[in-house]
């Protein structure tokens, strides 16, 4: 029989001590917990209990930390991540990819293959954690498109799992796409438990959709921008109905407006700059009943940005609904983030070349290391 | 405890609580020290104190360190709930500032022990559930680990690595950006 080993120097911390050590670890500090997750089996374990990243979101405040953004460069360019946070992804050039969305750490990718212009038929779903990605299969063939890919279709990603987001980047997901056609607007849902689109939902208007816009996700559903700020298409994943809503906006807005979660994430709104300033509207119930928005709040830029940034209005090119941070390029080609909370101004990035025409912010729930 | 001296030092004996160590040791402790552990305040309203509470967990060199934190925070909170009657606001607030830094001080000073002191302390905190001793040695753990390597961190804390190769691999390849 072999001797028993050494006892050891130190007493072992059992799995709830474990967890009240990490639970301690600033959330801001992502790779001190990486790190402390993987000392051994049992610290690894309390890390990938569900208990624990169960807490961890409370511990973070009610929204996921933002730890970076997809910049999409210009037409025909390249999408980049830039951090935001000390996160760091090992690939962060996306060249050939138009980022349109991303959540709960997954983001929705278009491949720009095919003459450098986004294509529908061909759509991913990464998780840049994991380094995974599904390959979402083609649109069934009489969906194909007609108008220009630019201005005729846009995608969104969400996750499946109905209410518990802690740790929903490993479970299925569903991917809606909104597609303009001939004499409609169509819309179809991926499910990745099901592999496979859904049939789809026509309304008979005549829109056009932009793709550099991001769409919101308010109550269960999906709210896609239309070209120049002409309106919002709803599309409602329990009916599966598609519905118009117009905006009180007479001028074209272009990307200067973006869409937003008002009211913790329960109502509608949208973003939009003026001049050197920035309205945000939520949608509220109108006299008659119907749909109205209202004007909640104007933010002066002159005070937040140098001056010098200003002389060409800023373009809005995205919005984080948890951080409530938007971000602004302007003409010189540098990115800004705004804290519309703490009024809070970053620079992000500074691009000689290609303008960023949009922003995709990537956050995450999960804790990075970590899996079943 | 046998005692025969005047009602105030009988009142004050019966709400005495003995804690035995695992080495069985005994300590003699005033139910408001005892109390700020929560399992022994759970067992002194069950009326399972009696005979003295047996602590098998806990050795009785870190018993002495549970109890000597316990006496102090204990005093910390006879205060809060004593002072504003028999102070102004201006006066309290003074006193309140002044014993917080006290009660600080003593956390820190209380902390400057070996690690597997430290690691005894907080699962002695753990079982006896004393909620700030529990925060008080856990944020030092997690404040301890800030900026270290997996491999200084388990040396610290003399923590044997049980991931094999291939567990190890995928976290390094799943977080390279943490490792950098």
């Amino acid at each position: 029989m072999a001797p028993p080993p050494p006892p050891p120097m130190m007493p072992a911390l059992v799995d709830d001590v474990i967890e009240e050590v990490l639970t301690r670890i600033p959330p801001d500090d992502l790779a001190r917990l990486v790190r402390a997750s993987c000392l051994c089996k049992a610290w690894r374990r309390v890390a990938c209990d569900s208990l624990f990243r169960a807490r961890f979101p409370e511990l973070l405040g009610p929204a996921p930390p933002l730890l970076g953004v997809i910049c999409n460069l210009g037409v025909g360019g390249a999408a980049r991540f830039v951090p935001t946070s000390p996160f760091r992804l090992s690939r962060p050039d996306l060249t050939g990819w138009l980022a349109l969305d991303a959540r709960h750490g997954r983001v929705l990718l278009a491949s720009l293959a095919q003459g450098r212009v986004p294509v529908p038929g061909r759509v991913v779903v990464w998780d840049p954690v994991a380094a995974e990605r599904v390959d979402l299969p083609p649109l069934p063939r009489h969906l194909e498109l007609q108008a220009s890919p630019w201005s005729s279709w846009n995608a969104a990603v969400l996750c499946a799992t109905a209410r518990d987001h802690l740790d929903c980047r490993r479970g299925p997901f569903l991917a809606a796409l909104v597609a303009v056609n001939a004499d409609s607007v169509f819309a179809l849902l991926y499910s990745s438990a099901a592999a496979g689109w859904s049939p789809p939902t026509y309304l008979f208007e005549p829109v056009d959709l932009d793709c550099s816009a991001r769409s919101v996700l308010v109550d269960n559903a999906v709210y896609f921008m239309l070209q120049r700020g002409a309106g919002i298409l709803e599309y409602d994943l329990s009916s599966r109905e598609l519905a118009v809503i117009h905006l009180p906006l007479h001028d074209e807005y272009g990307r200067r407006i973006a869409l937003m979660t008002v009211e913790g994430g329960n109502g509608l709104g949208f973003a939009v700059v003026q001049s050197s300033r920035l309205h945000l509207w939520s949608r509220v119930s109108g006299p008659d009943g119907g749909p109205g928005w209202t004007r909640t709040r104007v933010i002066e830029l002159n005070t937040l940005l140098p001056a010098a940034a200003l002389t060409i209005t800023p373009y809005l090119v995205g919005f984080d609904n948890g951080s409530g941070i938007c971000f602004l390029r302007m003409f010189n080609g540098m990115l800004f983030s705004v804290d519309l909370k703490s009024g809070q101004v970053k620079k992000v990035h500074e691009n000689h070349g290609c303008a960023i025409s949009s922003v995709v912010p990537y956050t995450s729930f999960c804790t990075p290391g970590v899996q079943h | 405890m046998a005692s025969a001296g005047s009602g105030d030092e009988k009142a004050a004996a019966a709400a005495m609580i003995t804690l035995i160590s695992s080495d069985n040791e005994k300590f003699e402790v005033t139910e408001a020290t005892a109390t700020l552990s929560q399992t022994i305040r759970h067992m002194i309203e069950d009326g399972c104190t009696d005979g003295g509470v047996p602590l098998p967990n806990v050795t009785s060199k870190i018993l002495a360190r549970v109890i000597e934190y316990c006496k102090k925070h204990a005093t910390a909170a006879a205060g809060e709930e004593g002072s504003s009657s028999s102070f102004s606001d201006a006066a309290f607030l003074e006193v309140d500032r002044a014993f917080l830094e006290e009660l600080e001080e003593f956390d820190d000073a209380f902390l400057e022990v070996d690690r597997a002191t430290l690691f005894d302390l907080i699962l002695a905190a753990n079982y006896l559930d004393i909620k700030g001793l529990l925060n008080l040695t856990c944020q030092k753990v997690a404040d301890s680990v800030k900026g270290k390597t997996p491999e200084q961190i388990r040396e610290m804390y003399n923590i044997v690595n049980d991931l094999t190769p291939e567990e190890e691999a995928e976290i390094r390849r799943e977080t390279q950006w943490a490792f950098e």
